[in-house]
């Protein structure tokens, strides 16, 4: 079996604990893998500036070489300050997702780093971007000639289930949706994962990726469990993680990641 | 080709304000070939210079001009040349015509951002151009002279702010709009083309040898004196009008690097 030349890590549930911390025990043993010479990831939902913040706040942003952002569509070279895209939302996509969007009366916003762009400027639009920190611009999709990374077909009011399974209907080969939040729903290119993340993430370091060991906890992280060299599972994962890794170590709140590092150290190139 | 010059935002770097592998690989194979390489921006020059340490191209990309033509820096030897700034006089002006507007004022060096309020575009600039925040009513900053000053608002206000511009009577400062939410004024008597000009004339490298890159209003003036102006596919008509050539790709599919392949045997 081949050495560990990169770890990635989901980051709620698994590199963080319930209360939102990297625990002492967590950079300690990271900063000693670092030692190493073995390459450290993140695996998140967030895009380069707000996971930049993010690692900031939580005082680990001196461990991290590389992350795979917006769970798989930006590949994030933190030593460059360089990014890479998998697969973007073409504008013909894009055009066809207003579609049904309109059909529910939603709202629609993509957003760039340094932009958020809506249909309308509501609610859901005015706080996605205090949280994302970026000005807002009403925007009309159905003119698009743009690429977006993701989508989000949002409400003030939660979607019916009958809504929800017209909006199913946009899961198909060529792009991927699913349910964030009862008024939320959240389109990407079908083939965007973080394991496909991973994989473009491993050509780009000229890693296999059995080279890599993953830490995850739940839905999205099941693939790259899967794929990877090694998949690590939190005991506080779900079933489905649990039973697709390798490797069960314990919960975020147990400190699992550096109980299982600590105990299986042989692994490490 | 001897020198070849990158605007940043619209240009070398994506609708995610970052720079992509490929464009970064691409450059540093153009090194390779031996041509020279600078960029000129609307940025602070400190803010280029760490960009280009982040991303590793130092002694690669060794020409800046920043806040739009105001500072121009050889980063071979060492010192930044301060042209011309915008006098108090018409930043006082400037800064009373919008007073009463639906917008923010900033004034900016090297190191800091000026602003009355921490914005969104105070968070961004900080955290992109790496320049620390004064909070400010302006009473002192009002006093000095500046090498930059921006009116920054909501998008849909951007029309009325434009319309306002056409108010303002200060002779020496000219605006620009930016941004789809900025409006950035410098000193008349300074832009991007002649900052290029000077650096180029230092190290004895004539214009027809000179390429440059740009897709916004402030790249005109760099587009007139260089003897390859190239408009990004992204660009606004007027820049596309006075390029020499198009790119087939836009800044956020990789239009330089793309670009700079097809042509690699001319360079």
């Amino acid at each position: 079996m081949k050495k560990i030349k990169l770890i990635i890590f989901d980051m709620d549930g698994t590199l963080l604990t319930d209360d939102k911390r990297v625990t002492e025990a967590t950079k300690e043993i990271l900063r000693e893998v670092k030692k190493q010479g073995v390459l450290l990831g993140i695996a998140t939902g967030r895009a380069q500036f707000l996971l930049e913040r993010t690692l900031k706040e939580y005082q680990i942003d001196d461990l991290f070489d590389v992350a795979v952002g917006l769970n798989g569509v930006m590949i994030i070279d933190r030593n460059r300050k360089t990014v890479s895209y998998t697969h973007r939302l073409t504008s013909e996509m894009t055009r066809n997702i207003e579609k049904y969007a309109a059909k529910i009366d939603a709202n629609l916003i993509g957003y760039t780093q340094t932009c958020l762009y809506a249909k309308y400027d509501d609610e859901q639009a005015k706080s996605s971007s205090k949280r994302l920190r970026l000005p807002i611009q009403v925007y009309d999709f159905t003119k698009t000639d743009q690429q977006w990374d993701k989508l989000l077909v949002i409400r003030s009011h939660p979607f019916t289930t009958e809504e929800f399974a017209y909006l199913q209907a946009m899961d198909n080969d060529q792009y991927h949706g699913f349910e964030t939040d009862r008024n939320c729903f959240e389109v990407v290119d079908a083939r965007i994962s973080k394991a496909t993340g991973i994989q473009a993430l491993c050509e780009q370091l000229h890693l296999s990726v059995d080279e890599v060991l993953a830490f995850g906890d739940s839905g999205n992280d099941v693939e790259m469990l899967q794929m990877c060299g090694i998949g690590v599972c939190m005991g506080n994962g779900n079933e489905q993680a649990k039973q697709v890794a390798d490797a069960v170590t314990l919960s975020n709140e147990e400190d699992g990641i550096a109980a299982y590092l600590k105990q299986n150290w042989e692994i490490l190139a | 080709m001897k020198v070849i010059f990158f605007d940043l935002d619209g240009t070398l770097l994506n609708e995610d304000s970052i720079i992509t592998e490929t464009n970064r690989q691409c450059l540093m194979r153009v090194h390779q070939k031996g041509i020279k390489m600078g960029i000129a921006s609307g940025r602070p020059i400190s803010t280029i210079e760490k960009k280009i340490e982040e991303w590793g191209m130092e002694g690669i990309i060794t020409l800046a001009v920043g806040m739009n033509g105001s500072h121009i820096k050889n980063l071979e030897n060492g010192t930044l040349e301060e042209l011309s700034l915008m006098p108090s006089e018409g930043i006082c002006q400037l800064f009373d015509l919008y007073d009463d507007y639906p917008c923010e004022f900033m004034v900016c060096d090297e190191n800091h951002v000026y602003m009355k309020d921490y914005t969104f575009f105070t968070d961004w600039i900080c955290n992109n151009d790496y320049l620390t925040y004064v909070q400010t009513d302006f009473t002192v900053e009002r006093k000095k002279d500046w090498p930059k000053a921006c009116i920054i608002c909501e998008p849909e206000r951007l029309p009325q702010m434009v319309e306002n511009y056409k108010n303002f009577t200060y002779p020496d400062m000219i605006g620009n709009v930016a941004s789809d939410y900025t409006i950035e004024f410098t000193h008349r008597k300074i832009n991007k083309g002649i900052g290029i000009k000077k650096l180029c004339e230092e190290i004895h490298v004539s214009m027809d040898e000179v390429m440059a890159f740009g897709d916004a209003n402030n790249d005109l003036s760099m587009f007139e004196v260089v003897g390859h102006p190239i408009c990004m596919a992204n660009g606004t008509k007027e820049a596309k009008s006075l390029a020499k050539e198009i790119t087939k790709y836009d800044n956020t599919q990789d239009g330089v690097a793309k670009y700079l392949e097809e042509h690699w045997e001319e360079l």
